[in-house]
């Protein structure tokens, strides 16, 4: 047998005043009196015999200090150091919709409590199921330690992430051999963990039981860049309410108000609203929904902001002779930086997006995105073969957003020439099964192969190139387009827990034993309140 | 503990309620109440000792009638022997009586008894003071005349109690063989003897010596109970014996009851053998209690 706090066998030592204290007020009190006559009269009484007297006194010490012996050994917290130790691992829900009500708080204190059940030798550890699974505390002995890392369990601005969190939790379990899963949450999950991975899982709900709390917030917020037009932007905001209540939206962009509007928001029902402007410089939006009342559950859903960068300027060189037909097309796109180039000396700069017409790019060269029209050689992206005249496009992926509004179907084309395209790229557009456009355009690095040259055909009488070499710099622009607003989401806002047949799935949680006190509380309150009364009564004496 | 500054002990407002106590005590020997007083009575005598006023009760048959033809006044004359009252105060000495708060038994009991002393001198009856206790001590030998009554006074405040514990009746046994004139023997005593039986033996002794007994018995207020809950190392001060006890309610209980069944097996005896009997806390006035002594009877005549 081993201790958890050793030290608390100093406390032994309070057995010599006890003995002191018990030695000097168990001498009787001296009095006189003027006759012992009728003290004489009174019947014997088993207790007033020496014998007893001697015996109950040396036996109340003897209880005295046996009591003294167990609080010291229940503090000491005995444990068997064979025995087979528990592992625990608390899974503590840090979705937005633990800050409601105080959740976190009961979720805490009952984690408190299941770890304050554990043995001496048991371990737990402690994760959060926040945005991203957050690992509070590794595998700990120390109680301490262990509370201390639960008093940072902060609830996230987000959803919870419920289901990778778990998964890493059942991951974790397999480390011990007994380990045992407790999932503190609210049950309100913005995407259901699988059943298979609520199996075996201890559930405790917080908030169970009490009524329902009301809230009303922000579920979604973002801003993004027009494709079409560069420095159009558009704005959303959705809004939704677990009752019907009127709220206002305050909008602002740079510090001024944009916008303001009252909501009617009907219970469960989004709202959502677009604004569309145009300005070319960074902004920063913020989004206040004011005037909710003070019943608000979630704070963190009122207030959203997001930011949209500068429209940049997309670096374009040019390897080619003069065209000026690429010239106009290349000066009637917004935000472009042209830059000139003779085929003999190709660009350095890899950041930039190469067009190489009737020129061949130099081995090697792996610039950002590279646009190779009419080309002639083979190299990486393919091998050359005959030439192809009179060629109609038969099919292209319109699914693709660069080919968006690019009617490559009415075009002539005079003379390609055929390919075969290289490993990995994809054919945008074919001729009967001989690629016309193809390449790969949606991963860096990106490159697109034209087997035809500006000049034949009717390309220059029509939309579709100058929309492509358009549409094929504003995808590079898109990679920049910015996350929206961090916000717990739908299912957060609406507070509304899983159903129930998911939450059947993992087991309940136990009770917490004897009232959520650990036995060895309950042991030393007793022998405190018995100390207590003995105190009283006994050195009073009025219990005989 | 008992005290010997005599103005202590007899302060003015006790003798100044004394006179006040002997007028009540006159009035109620020749007025109305007469038939519930013994009456002082004169039987004939070779001594004489004077004249006094023929008073209503007193026996035509001892007027003098020669004076009275000289004087025409009527006069009873009287004898030494069969006019004067030995009243012999028995002081109870013992350990015990130096016991009770505020006012200590013995204290208590020589204020009742110099009242008592005072009553019988302004009644012309001789009185006698005897302490009762191990060893005996001086007693005050019969005197008459108020002007006794000072000298008295200091001999109560003086009288010291017992060095040694004993037997009550072997005590009164010893004042009893001095053979003391019979009369009235007043004894003043809480009567917590050895034993239970000790006191009534005490008295036995009296009234075999012929003596006409009144008991005056007092006890201290906290001798009736038993005291507070708790364990004690008890002493008595008589003996010096230890005795320890438990005291809890049950204790309490047959203590309260063993005392009440003492106190009424005295008064048993004092009725079976017309003894006048007042017992009495220290927790009632001394003046209280000589008014009640005059008014129950036995103690003055």
């Amino acid at each position: 047998m081993s201790f958890l706090f050793p030290l608390a066998w100093a406390l032994a030592a309070l057995a010599l005043p006890v003995a002191a204290l018990y030695l000097i007020r168990t001498r009787p009190q001296a009095r006189r009196a003027s006759t012992l006559l009728f003290w004489r009269q009174l019947p014997p009484q088993v207790y007033n015999s020496a014998f007893w007297r001697r015996l109950r006194r040396w036996a109340s010490l003897a209880l005295q200090l046996l009591l003294l012996l167990l609080l010291v050994f229940a503090l000491a917290r005995p444990g068997r150091e064979g025995a087979e130790k528990a592992a625990l691992i608390l899974v503590l829900d840090g979705s937005a919709s633990m800050a409601a009500s105080g959740r976190t708080e009961a979720a805490q204190a009952a984690a408190r409590r299941a770890l304050a059940e554990l043995g001496p030798f048991d371990e737990a550890l402690i994760l959060q199921a926040a945005e991203t699974p957050r690992i509070l505390s590794g595998w700990s002995r120390n109680r301490r330690a262990l509370t201390r890392a639960l008093a940072g369990a902060e609830p996230a601005s987000g959803p919870g992430a419920a289901a990778a969190t778990l998964a890493l939790a059942h991951d974790l379990a397999r480390q011990r051999s007994s380990a045992r899963l407790l999932f503190l949450t609210d049950g309100v999950w913005a995407e259901l963990p699988p059943a298979t991975l609520l199996e075996g899982v201890a559930l405790h709900l917080v908030g169970e039981g009490t009524p329902p709390p009301r809230n009303a917030g922000l579920t979604f917020f973002g801003a993004r860049r027009s494709l079409a037009a560069p420095g159009e932007y558009q704005l959303l905001a959705r809004a939704i309410a677990t009752h019907d209540t009127t709220a206002t939206l305050e909008l602002w962009c740079n510090g001024r108000l944009m916008d303001a509007r009252q909501l009617g928001l009907k219970a469960g029902e989004p709202w959502q609203q677009t604004w569309e402007a145009h300005e070319a410089g960074s902004l920063a939006f913020e989004a206040r929904l004011t005037d909710l009342g003070p019943a608000d559950a979630l704070p963190t859903d009122n207030h959203a902001a997001t930011q949209l960068g500068a429209v940049r300027p997309v670096a374009v060189s040019v390897v080619s002779e003069p065209n000026l037909f690429l010239e106009a097309a290349l000066a009637s796109l917004p935000a472009v930086e042209v830059e000139w180039r003779s085929p003999a000396d190709p660009p350095p700069d890899p950041a930039r997006f190469s067009i190489y017409h009737r020129a061949t790019p130099p081995q090697g060269a792996t610039p950002r995105a590279l646009l190779l029209l009419a080309l002639e050689a083979g190299g990486p992206w393919g091998e050359p073969g005959g030439e192809l005249a009179q060629a109609l496009v038969s099919s292209t992926r319109e699914e693709e957003p660069f080919l968006r509004h690019v009617a490559l179907e009415t075009l002539r084309i005079g003379k390609a020439r055929e390919f075969t395209p290289g490993p990995g790229a994809l054919v945008y557009a074919e001729s009967f099964g001989k690629p016309l456009l193809f390449g790969q355009w949606s991963r860096e690095p990106r490159w697109l192969v034209a087997t035809f040259g500006l000049e034949e055909g009717d390309l220059v009488f029509r939309t579709a190139f100058p929309i492509l070499l358009g549409n094929l710099v504003q995808t590079l622009r898109a990679g920049e387009e910015p996350p929206p607003a961090p916000l717990p989401g739908e299912a957060e806002s609406l507070l509304k827990p899983a159903p129930e047949a998911v939450q059947s799935v993992a087991t309940p949680a136990p009770a917490a034993a004897w009232g959520g006190w650990p036995l060895w509380w309950w042991a030393l309150a007793a022998g405190v309140l018995w100390v207590v009364l003995e105190w009283t009564l006994f050195h009073r004496r009025i219990t005989e | 503990m008992a005290t010997t500054d005599v103005d202590a002990l007899f302060g003015p407002e006790l003798l100044g309620q004394l006179e006040s106590l002997a007028l009540l005590a006159r009035r109620l020997t020749t007025g109305q109440m007469r038939a519930e007083r013994r009456s002082t009575r004169h039987g004939a005598s070779a001594e004489f000792s004077g004249f006094r006023p023929f008073t209503t009760g007193d026996d035509w048959r001892a007027i003098d009638w020669n004076a009275y033809a000289r004087w025409r006044q009527l006069v009873l004359k009287l004898f030494v022997e069969e006019e004067d009252l030995h009243v012999h105060l028995l002081l109870d000495c013992s350990a015990s009586m130096d016991w009770g708060s505020p006012v200590p038994k013995y204290d208590y009991a020589r204020q009742a008894m110099a009242g008592l002393a005072y009553l019988t001198l302004a009644n012309l009856d001789r009185a006698a003071v005897a302490p009762i206790g191990h060893p005996p001590a001086t007693p005050w030998r019969p005197s008459r005349g108020r002007h006794r009554f000072l000298p008295l006074l200091r001999y109560l405040a003086a009288c010291p109690t017992a060095r040694e514990g004993g037997s009550l009746a072997v005590a009164v046994r010893r004042w009893t063989a001095t053979r003391p004139r019979p009369g009235v023997a007043i004894f003043v005593s809480d009567l917590f003897g050895t034993d239970a039986e000790d006191a009534t033996l005490a008295l036995d002794a009296l009234r075999h010596a012929r003596h006409e007994v009144a008991v005056l018995q007092i006890h201290d207020p906290a001798e009736a109970e038993a005291g507070e809950r708790g364990e004690y190392e008890l002493e008595e001060v008589e003996s010096g014996e230890h005795r320890r006890v438990i005291v809890d309610p049950k204790v309490q209980a047959a203590y309260r009851h063993a005392f009440a069944e003492y106190q009424q097996q005295i008064a048993r005896y004092c009725r079976a053998h017309g003894i006048a009997l007042l017992q009495v806390s220290t927790g009632l006035p001394v003046a209280e209690l000589l008014k009640r002594s005059l008014l129950e009877g036995g103690f003055v005549r």
